[in-house]
């Protein structure tokens, strides 16, 4: 500050002060008293202006999420890349490879859709089964059928081996053996006696 | 009617009394009482604001009591991102110039270079103490302000303003404003004579 500018400060402030006139201060403050009574708003719910700038935000942040939320639970589920490639499109005729895979896709399905699927799966397990057993049958076939050329090659001894460990693992063959076949595994049985 | 003394805002910061801004949240929220306090601070200094840039009496009422309506209508949505004086004062001028365009006077609001002041007179009683004699030559030197360069003194010597806040005020720039102030001072320093007082 320039010493002109210090001593024109000095000299403004001595200079006479006017002062507002009463009335008009009265006036004034007759005003704020009726705009004070129109201010409703207390000064608590004005210090509230964090919350206040941050509502917006917030209430759009809440309102994705619960939609997201919504969908998740309504519509197919998130899966990740390579589970959505398997899973997409829905097979209900094949048995979901995996207890995960097969979870997730029954939580997709409809009620009546999961109640075919369902069917449809017991009907493959049956079809297996009965699979299972043809081809256990076959096998057992094959084997009294290879115990019988022992006996016409006179290989007694050795049919009856093979003739008692196949008893031993299927029992119910038993009714099915012929009469030289019984013959044969009453006496693997009794040496089998003997041998112990 | 008792009223507290003007007091500026890093004077109030410091003595731990309430700021302009928490006194106008304070009434914002039903406390008439601040509003009183706030009032009592500015009052004086905004009527001689008035009076100084050549209103009337009678103008000069209407224009305090318009700034204050408008704060006071304002109060219920303030919020305190200015300091309140910038705020009081940038309403006193915006109604200075609707009141210099409603009367269709010459407002000398883009005007850039000073006008000419007259001499200093040597027509002042000599009764008058040479410090009186002065300032009442200030006062009449004042009016012959152009009309930025008054408001640039004014709001820095009546209202306590730092050139920055003045600035904001006259929406221009600080380097602007000190040219201004540094032009007021010559012209009022020229017209009072204060140079050739040195001199004597």
């Amino acid at each position: 500050m320039t010493d002109d500018e210090k001593r024109l400060s000095a000299l403004y402030q001595s200079m006479e002060k006017e002062n507002s006139p009463d009335h008009l201060d009265a006036r004034i403050l007759a005003m704020a008293e009726r705009g004070a009574a129109v201010h409703s708003v207390p000064l608590e719910s004005k210090d509230t202006s964090r919350w206040s700038s941050w509502r917006w935000p917030l209430s759009s942040v809440v309102s994705a999420a619960l939609l997201v939320g919504v969908l998740f639970f309504t519509t197919s589920p998130i899966l990740p890349p390579e589970e959505q490639v398997l899973s997409a499109p829905p097979r209900y005729d094949v048995m979901p490879s995996a207890p995960q895979q097969e979870r997730h896709e029954y939580q997709a399905m409809p009620e009546g859709k999961r109640q075919v699927a369902e069917r449809l799966e017991l009907d493959v397990a049956a079809e297996q089964a009965k699979e299972s057993r043809v081809t256990s049958k076959a096998l057992t076939r094959e084997r009294l059928a290879e115990i019988d050329r022992l006996i016409a090659d006179g290989k007694t001894k050795q049919a009856g081996d093979l003739l008692l460990i196949l008893v031993e693992e299927i029992p119910e063959v038993k009714v099915r053996l012929s009469e030289a076949q019984q013959t044969l595994l009453q006496d693997a049985l009794h040496r089998a006696a003997n041998s112990q | 009617m008792p009223f507290a003394q003007p007091q500026h805002d890093s004077i109030s910061a410091s003595t731990g009394q309430p700021s302009d801004e928490q006194l106008m949240l304070a009434y914002a929220g039903g406390d008439v009482q601040a509003f009183r306090h706030l009032y009592g601070q500015h009052k004086d200094p905004l009527w001689r604001f008035f009076l100084r840039r050549g209103m009337d009496a009678e103008c000069a009422e209407e224009l305090v009591q318009e700034v204050w309506q408008r704060v006071i209508t304002s109060a219920h949505h303030y919020q305190p991102f200015a300091r309140f004086t910038t705020w009081l004062y940038q309403i006193a001028r915006n109604l200075l110039a609707d009141q210099h365009r409603k009367a269709h006077r010459r407002f000398t609001l883009v005007g850039t270079e000073p006008d000419a002041l007259e001499e200093p007179s040597q027509a002042y009683p000599h009764s008058l103490t040479e410090q009186a004699r002065l300032a009442s030559r200030l006062k009449h030197c004042l009016g012959k302000l152009p009309a930025l360069q008054l408001d640039v003194f004014l709001l820095k010597e009546e209202a306590g303003l730092s050139m920055e806040q003045v600035a904001k005020i006259m929406s221009c720039g600080v380097e602007a404003c000190k040219s201004r102030w540094r032009y007021a001072v010559a012209s009022l320093s020229k017209c009072i004579g204060l140079g050739e007082q040195d001199h004597d």
